[in-house]
């Protein structure tokens, strides 16, 4: 539709751009409205008239003012992703350090509806593949784990790194039968959404499950009691809340 | 110059023709009242409220004298786009829910201190200029272009 109206547009404006084009600005003026019958090029002439007198603001000044203008929004808002920045952020809409444990959430557990189902005493990791196994959180807490810095990007427009501790997937996987070269897709306990992923390639050697973030046990809207995360992934493919995982 | 106009025509028909169907036919009625609601506010917002007060802002201005017009011109220009993001940022302040860590600051204070700032910009400026107009006479004379 847009691209439509501007087509229709250009093609009933096309004699007044060819005559903008075509006029000299010392001779005419387009801006100015004087009847098109008397000039047969176009439907504004305003044949040959002074430049215009500006006791105040010229061009050049408006283009400051406009850029000033625009440096200060920039400047006050490109905080929310230059954490440098963020403290002069005062039009900035995130502020990554004041979400819990220093990264911001985007579904939380209520939100989720996973609340019960995370908390829940009976709560386990099932782990399928060609030797399946089920975990607890203790059971998994005991295997070796690591710690990596990982950024999460969210795709609605922010990201924000972190210090994440878990247990390497590929440990999982191989424990399950597979290696490197599975395929993974893991499972979150939240009923509807974006509750699952699949990873491949690489992506499988590189991701955690972590269970702890910037030295914390990871809380509740951040996918307690154990999420995904791997870099170069979007923040919603790093499935949380997880309850199963297939490797296949 | 005929053909290209009539060429451009009809294919803007066209794509024009194919979006409204679109519109219409993969769109439920609800959505459509919604976009039909926006579309209207948005010539309301510009016709009934912005326009008016350019208007009048511009009349107004004329009666600034021109030495002290255009630093009145840029002040208003920035604050007027500070404003124009600021104001949604006002509307949804402190809606979210706080693991979000979004919207959580006084953009009310903040768009204060920002109008603020520009204003006493812009007088220092021209308090600037001022002074140096009044220079003894001897002096050279002051370019004023980079203004």
């Amino acid at each position: 539709m847009l691209i439509g109206s501007v087509l229709l547009h250009i093609a009933l404006k096309l004699p007044d751009i060819k005559y903008g084009l075509q006029a000299r600005l010392g001779d005419a003026d387009v801006l100015t409205e004087v009847p098109w019958n008397e000039n047969p090029l176009a439907h504004s002439n305003a044949g040959t008239v002074p430049p215009p007198v500006m006791p105040a603001m010229d061009r050049r000044g408006l283009f400051v003012a406009v850029g000033s203008g625009i440096g200060v929004i920039v400047l006050t808002t490109v905080g929310q992703t230059v954490t440098p920045l963020a403290r002069i952020g005062l039009l900035a809409t995130r502020e990554a350090s004041k979400g819990p444990q220093g990264v911001p959430v985007n579904k939380t557990a209520i939100s989720a509806q996973v609340l019960t189902l995370a908390t829940a005493e009976d709560w386990r990791l099932e782990v399928t593949g060609t030797t399946p196994f089920t975990l607890t959180l203790d059971e998994l807490e005991s295997m070796r784990s690591v710690s990596e810095h990982f950024p999460l990007s969210c795709v609605e427009g922010w990201s924000v790194g972190a210090e994440w501790r878990g247990i390497p997937l590929i440990d999982l996987v191989r424990r399950a039968g597979g290696d490197a070269s599975s395929r993974v897709e893991v499972f979150s306990l939240q009923p509807n959404g974006y509750n699952h992923s699949m990873l491949v390639g690489p992506q499988v050697g590189a991701a955690l499950l972590a269970t702890h973030l910037n030295d914390e046990r990871i809380n509740l809207d951040h996918g307690y009691p154990v999420r995904l995360i791997a870099p170069n992934r979007p923040g919603v493919l790093n499935t949380k809340w997880l309850s199963r995982i297939e490797v296949t | 110059m005929r053909k290209y106009r009539i060429a451009l025509g009809v294919a803007g028909g066209l794509l024009l023709t194919f979006g409204v169907f679109r519109l219409v036919t993969e769109l439920d009625a609800g959505d459509l009242l919604v976009l039909l609601g926006w579309l209207i506010a948005a010539v309301a917002l510009h016709d009934g409220l912005i326009a008016p007060i350019t208007v009048g802002t511009g009349i107004a201005l004329a009666a600034v004298p021109p030495r002290g017009r255009r630093y009145l011109q840029s002040a208003l220009l920035v604050g007027a786009l500070i404003t124009v993001i600021a104001i949604p940022l006002i509307a949804r302040q402190d809606t979210q829910p706080e693991s979000k860590a979004i919207l959580l600051r006084d953009y009310t204070a903040n768009l204060a201190l920002l109008l603020g700032m520009t204003a006493a910009l812009a007088l220092a400026l021209y308090a600037l200029r001022v002074l140096r107009e009044q220079e003894p006479a001897g002096a050279p004379p002051v370019e004023d272009e980079a203004d």
